[in-house]
């Protein structure tokens, strides 16, 4: 019987296969110590530059503004400056009072902020959002206009930063501009990085967004009710009421109700009621039914407990959960609504509230 | 003055907490998470405690109520300082037994007076 026969490799070919795989395993090992000796070479180059000006960024922290320090600050050497200045902007966000003022000085002192408005036309969208979130942080003469500038740049994270550094500066000449994030055809930012900023320039973002309700454009009215509850602006309740009970498009009039149960003002409670009417659309009417219990007001109990029995399942099931979040009262009401016999919808809706409501037993 | 212990795993933080309270005379012990910050707390008895809330290993809260429970440490007085100004975290921090809190970003000049303060209140 002949011996099988297999596929014939030659030994050249194999010696040269096994000699390229030793010398790429050694290239690698090289490769990655020298990584790891760069890398370590680099920290202690950035350590010895931080070790002189780090103890005094501290004591200027500290001492709220000693001009002494200050001025050795000022005058470190700029290679020092350049290891020191990163952790000078960082302690800008976990200070505040005289201890964040004296590091700005000291910022303003080095030129920072002139240099971040210079880098902020630069071509690499990286610098151009740096200097961005440096003006937020430094402030300064002409930041709050270069940032405005920024909401269009071509890069989205660009637009984002300067978004997120008008909110820093609280400027209200950044009111408008960040408003028309919103509402204009320009480039789009996302709803959550411009409203925590409106949040931040506070009365006028408000008013700016007020001024806007107005707007032909549904789309445009939505997105501003919306924007309203997001921000808090309980001083535009009575606002969005009247947006609530007025506006043509059922879906302008379900984000107000929305932003109302987001406010938690007492006074939006009838107007959220009379929303939940049999007539209403159903997503307005769940959507009202939800602000209501989300407000909490006890005079919505026996509202809310007759929509439990609602022949739009959503509405119902919105309606218990509402009852739920009220209190007491309202998971009285739901008590009683699980053992209604006669109603057994309505039963299962409260025995379902009542189950996912803390600390209550059906 | 007093020994006051300080635990907080930022270095920026602490060390400007830490300079702060030499400044104005206390001897400041240094931690730099909530497991060191309860052993230094245990063998060195400090007069009050600044924590951190955010720690790792054990975070303020869990420090606070260790230090409650133990009969030895339990009458050390803690101020929490946290980065997260929620309800929730300020509420637990009241329930295991802290004495003051301070929200950052903070002003190292009020978080000297309100340690000033809470050591007026537990000598008196």
């Amino acid at each position: 019987m002949p011996p099988p026969v297999g596929p014939v490799v030659d030994r050249g070919v194999l010696v040269g296969a096994v000699a390229g795989l030793v010398v790429v395993l050694l290239a690698l090992a090289v490769a990655l110590l020298t990584g790891r000796w760069w890398r370590r070479r680099t920290e202690a180059r950035r350590a010895r530059r931080l070790a002189p000006g780090r103890p005094l960024l501290v004591a200027l922290a500290a001492g709220d503004g000693d001009d002494a320090v200050l001025d050795r600050l000022a005058t470190l050497p700029r290679a020092q400056w350049r290891a020191l200045e990163p952790v000078a902007v960082s302690m800008l966000g976990k200070l505040r009072g005289g201890a964040r003022a004296a590091i700005v000085a000291l910022l303003e002192r080095r030129g920072t902020a002139v240099r971040a408005l210079h880098d902020s036309r630069r071509r690499r969208p990286t610098v151009r959002a740096r200097a961005a979130h440096l003006l937020g942080v430094v402030g300064g003469p002409g930041a709050t206009a270069r940032l405005v500038v920024l909401l269009a740049d071509r890069d989205p994270d660009v637009r984002a930063v300067a978004a997120r550094a008008l909110g820093r500066l609280r400027d209200p000449l950044a009111a408008q501009p960040l408003v028309r994030c919103l509402t204009g055809p320009g480039r789009a930012l996302p709803h959550h990085v411009v409203m925590p900023a409106l949040a931040r320039v506070g009365p006028p973002a408000r008013s700016a967004l007020v001024a806007s309700a107005d707007h032909p454009d549904p789309a445009v009215r939505a997105r501003v009710a919306e924007a309203l509850g997001l921000i808090g602006a309980v001083d535009a309740a009575p606002r969005l009421v009247r947006t609530l009970q007025e506006d043509p498009s059922a879906e302008v009039r379900l984000r107000a109700a929305r932003a109302l149960g987001r406010l938690g003002t007492p006074s939006a409670v009838d107007p959220l009621l009379a929303a939940t009417a049999a007539h209403e659309p159903p997503a307005l009417r769940a959507t009202a039914a939800h602000a209501s219990g989300a407000i909490g007001a006890r005079r919505a109990v026996p509202v809310l407990a007759a929509l439990v029995d609602d022949p739009q399942h959503w509405v119902a099931h919105t309606a218990a959960a509402a009852l739920a979040a009220i209190g007491p009262e309202g998971v009285a009401a739901l008590r009683d609504l699980a053992h209604a016999a006669d109603r057994p919808g309505a039963a299962a809706h409260a025995r379902e509230a009542l189950g996912k409501a803390p600390g209550v037993a059906a | 003055m007093a020994t006051v212990l300080v635990a907080d795993d930022d270095p920026d933080v602490r060390d400007v907490v830490v300079f702060k309270l030499q400044q104005s005379g206390h001897e400041v012990l240094v931690a730099e998470d909530g497991g060191a910050a309860l052993d230094l707390a245990r063998s060195s008895r400090p007069d009050l405690a600044v924590l951190d809330v955010m720690m790792p290993r054990m975070t303020g809260l869990d420090v606070c109520r260790e230090l409650r429970a133990d009969r030895a440490t339990a009458g050390i007085p803690v101020i929490l300082l946290t980065a997260r100004a929620q309800e929730g975290d300020i509420e637990s921090g009241f329930a295991w037994g802290a004495d003051d809190y301070l929200t950052k970003p903070f002003s190292p000049r009020e978080l000297d007076s309100r340690v000033r303060a809470v050591l007026a209140r537990s000598r008196r």
